[in-house]
């Protein structure tokens, strides 16, 4: 395995795949994070409150239908191309990101909430002073999952035509090129490491300003 | 049965050693409470006796061994160990919690049967009902009953306890301590209670050994601590009402009166004046119809010229009756409630036994502590 | 409805080997299970006492994590010794449930109340008999959310070991995303779905049987694991 050879992947393809990676992980948490939230409060508000446990347990399992699955699945439906590969990890994304929205404002100690109720606050300010400061660091763990995952699940993104990292691995494989296959797996790897470092950090600081 | 020979406990960094040469003896089937203010050292005490805490220094005899010549495991399985919050298994049923030690030492399970049944109905908790039960089922007073039944599977002569009854609400606590000491009378183990509450200690305890700053500072009987504290610190800890306390530990049949006159309501005046002038005869009953006391005259409101029409406004009706349970503490607490200076006691079948009057619970205490002054006297 | 005859003809006329791929990818888990299993475990109860030292290795899993799952095979894979094989899925399985697993073994046996451990030792159980009597037992819970946590996702992950030489589930979705064959798709996609259902809800009912009714959760959506 040659060294020289594989710092030149690193350097020619690397980057620009480095790019198209980093833009569909980016991307797709967005709009996971945007959709994730409204959808995990309105869980806990009547009437789907009724069903919280029903829905927390398919949020748990829907989390678990691996991410080759999520990916190849809108090939049929929406054909190659970043678009499609978007769709599917932001619906991948938003699964982590829902359940820890829901389990969060589910676990918080009802006392709180019947003090604020007590002190006349509205119910919207229930919400944006109390509820979701309180389940800020949880959320922001589910964030942290979920990007994790993107990032991971953009390698198969390829797969679909999406361009990414995942181009220098599975051409590696293909050609038995251990310097393709791990260029890409190290600069992957090294991203995921680098988020989840930077997301963990951010979490902390969440939790000490908000008591988790 | 308990020997603490110059134990000495002292964690790295504390000024003072948590527990401070401590000397005491506990008697064979004597219950001795260990009480005093936090951190007087009185738990540590309590676990160095089955090392769960390791003394620093000194020696610790159980029935003749010495606590730490042996191995500590096999130690702790031949002495019961209660503590405040149970500590049950969750994961185990009542008769699983139960049968632990027994199982450990490697009885047969019929013999596990026949004991977790027999300790259950010791216990006052229905066996059929209550075997199969999870700890989080049980109530507070069922769990700390069944933890006392759990550290007496094995039949052990000793027994710790570090405030088992502090974790449940006072009426449970006063059943729990009745119950407990019914059950010591037929087990008659050797007990080491630690509680913070001096009345709790009382109650429970033959002996007292009171604490403070890991010293021990009285070690006696309840009688001894509450007619003579040995000083400041002790009168304190007992608290101002310590003559009221002692009431608690008397019962009032110890100062009935039995043998009294009775009478009808209607009279001759002068054959009660003749009556009352024997110096001893003070009080007189009324009996009814059908021959129950309902009430009593006292000598002191028939006076010479005393006529029926007196007689009659001093008639003075029982409101309430005691029965030989009773603690002169109950009986004060009734007689201040009702306004009356006596009151009948009641065998269980309500069988009149004697009365109790406040002037003879006055006489009683007062000479006590007149006993003890005089005793105090004479030693010095 | 072409579309959805295509769909069923394809699985029944494949069943053969649809059978046989669900196999292969049913017996690459167990293998990965029983080693994880074992492993963490084993590493868990050694660890339990040793806070720095947990933490350490924990920080090791948190990493491996975050490894994107076809990236860590293609390191697995350039391994001389690994290379295109089982072992090197097993390897990259095992590595993953570290997290889940190990992290639940080593916070559920801290988290045992002190109360009953001082009950226990006060009634002279010795350490070892703690651990297997009344640490364990009342970890079980926590431990066991963790391996179905780590369950599900080798699932997943053995579904992508199919670039790197199985032949599981996974070869349909492969094969159907080479050849344009949504059919293929469609049905390993389903496939692989019910799957992990039916292992999640396989373990959930082990769960409910193993786990002793005295210390049963009685909330059926906590699932204990990552929150």
């Amino acid at each position: 395995m040659g060294v020289e050879r594989l710092i030149e992947i690193m350097q020619e393809q690397g980057i620009q795949l480095l790019q198209r990676h980093l833009y569909l992980v980016f991307v797709s948490l967005f709009f996971a994070i945007v959709t994730a939230l409204p959808i995990g409060i309105l869980v806990t508000r009547p009437p789907f409150n009724k069903k919280i446990n029903q829905i927390l347990s398919f949020l748990n399992t829907a989390q678990g239908i691996p991410s080759l699955a999520v990916i190849a699945i809108f090939l049929p439906i929406m054909g190659v191309g970043v678009r499609p590969a978007i769709f599917a990890l932001s619906i991948y994304a938003l699964l982590p990101i829902a359940r820890n929205t829901v389990a969060a404002i589910n676990s918080l100690d009802p006392d709180v909430l019947e003090a604020a109720k007590g002190m006349g606050l509205s119910k919207k300010e229930i919400l944006f002073k109390v509820e979701l400061p309180l389940a800020a660091p949880i959320i922001v763990a589910g964030i942290q999952t979920a990007t994790i995952f993107t990032v991971g699940t953009a390698t198969i993104a390829h797969l679909i035509g999406a361009g990414g990292l995942g181009r220098l691995i599975f051409t590696g494989i293909a050609m038995n090129s251990p310097e393709f296959i791990l260029a890409g797996s190290l600069i992957a790897a090294a991203i995921a490491i680098t988020l989840d470092q930077l997301l963990g950090y951010f979490q902390m600081r969440v939790r000490r300003k908000f008591g988790g | 049965m308990i020997k603490i020979e110059e134990v000495v406990k002292k964690y790295p960094g504390m000024e003072r050693p948590a527990v401070n040469k401590l000397d005491l003896n506990i008697e064979e089937g004597e219950i001795c409470t260990f009480v005093g203010p936090s951190g007087c050292g009185k738990t540590t005490t309590l676990k160095m006796i089955n090392r769960i805490i390791e003394p620093s220094g000194g020696k610790i005899y159980v029935n003749g061994e010495n606590v730490l010549d042996q191995n500590p495991n096999e130690l702790r399985k031949k002495i019961g160990y209660v503590i405040q919050k149970t500590g049950l298994f969750p994961h185990y049923s009542v008769f699983d919690n139960i049968a632990i030690v027994p199982r450990l030492l490697g009885w047969d399970e019929e013999r596990i049967e026949k004991r977790v049944v027999e300790l259950l109905g010791l216990m006052n908790l229905d066996p059929d009902e209550n075997r199969d039960k999870f700890p989080k089922a049980l109530s507070g007073g069922q769990s700390q009953r069944v933890g006392v039944a759990r550290a007496m599977a094995a039949d052990p002569p000793v027994m710790l306890m570090d405030e088992p009854f502090g974790a449940v609400d006072p009426i449970t606590r006063n059943q729990l301590q009745n119950e407990f000491l019914k059950l010591q009378k037929k087990v008659n183990k050797t007990i080491c209670f630690v509680t913070h509450d001096i009345d709790e200690a009382i109650k429970m305890g033959d002996k007292i050994a009171i604490m403070d700053e890991g010293k021990l500072v009285q070690f006696d009987t309840p009688e001894n601590i509450l007619f003579a504290p040995k000083n400041v610190f002790v009168q304190e800890f007992v608290g101002s009402d310590r003559s009221l306390k002692v009431l608690n530990l008397l019962r009032v049949t110890k100062v009935m009166r039995k043998n009294i006159k009775r009478v009808k309501e209607k009279i001759e005046i002068d054959e009660i004046k003749k009556y009352f002038t024997h110096p001893e005869k003070n009080r007189i009953l009324i009996e009814s119809d059908e021959q129950e006391v309902v009430g009593y005259v006292a000598k002191e409101d028939i006076t010479k010229d005393a006529t029926i029409k007196d007689w009659n406004k001093a008639i003075k009706l029982f409101p309430s009756s005691l029965n030989e349970h009773n603690t002169l503490k109950d009986a004060m607490s009734d007689m201040l409630q009702h306004n009356i200076a006596a009151l009948p006691v009641l065998s269980k079948d309500n069988k009149f036994m004697g009365i109790v009057t406040f002037a003879d619970i006055r006489s009683y205490i007062g000479e006590a502590y007149e006993e003890y002054d005089q005793e105090e006297n004479e030693v010095l | 409805m072409n579309e959805l005859q295509r769909i069923a003809n394809y699985f029944t006329s494949n069943l053969d080997r649809i059978i046989g791929y669900t196999l292969e990818h049913l017996i690459l888990i167990v293998i990965a299970i029983i080693f994880s299993v074992a492993l963490w475990v084993s590493i868990g109860i050694a660890l339990r006492n040793h806070k720095n030292m947990a933490n350490g290795v924990l920080g090791v899993g948190s990493f491996i994590m975050s490894v994107p799952s076809i990236a860590l095979y293609g390191i697995l894979i350039s391994i001389p010794g690994l290379g295109l094989s089982r072992q090197s899925a097993v390897v990259g399985l095992v590595l993953y449930s570290m997290l889940p697993i190990l992290r639940n073994v080593y916070v559920a046996l801290n988290e045992v109340d002190k109360n009953i451990l001082e009950a226990a030792k006060g009634m002279g159980m010795s350490e070892g008999q703690i651990l297997r009597k009344v640490q364990l037992p009342l970890a079980l819970p926590v431990i066991l959310a963790g391996v179905r946590v780590a369950t599900v996702m080798m699932v997943g992950i053995a579904t992508l070991a199919v670039y790197i030489g199985e032949r599981n589930l996974g070869v349909l979705i492969e094969q159907g995303l080479k050849r344009s064959r949504s059919d293929m798709i469609i049905v390993g996609a389903l496939l692989v779905t019910v799957f992990v259902v039916i292992i999640d809800f396989f373990i959930g009912w082990l769960e409910k049987t193993i786990i002793s009714k005295g210390i049963q959760s009685d909330d059926p959506s906590l699932p204990g694991g990552d929150l």
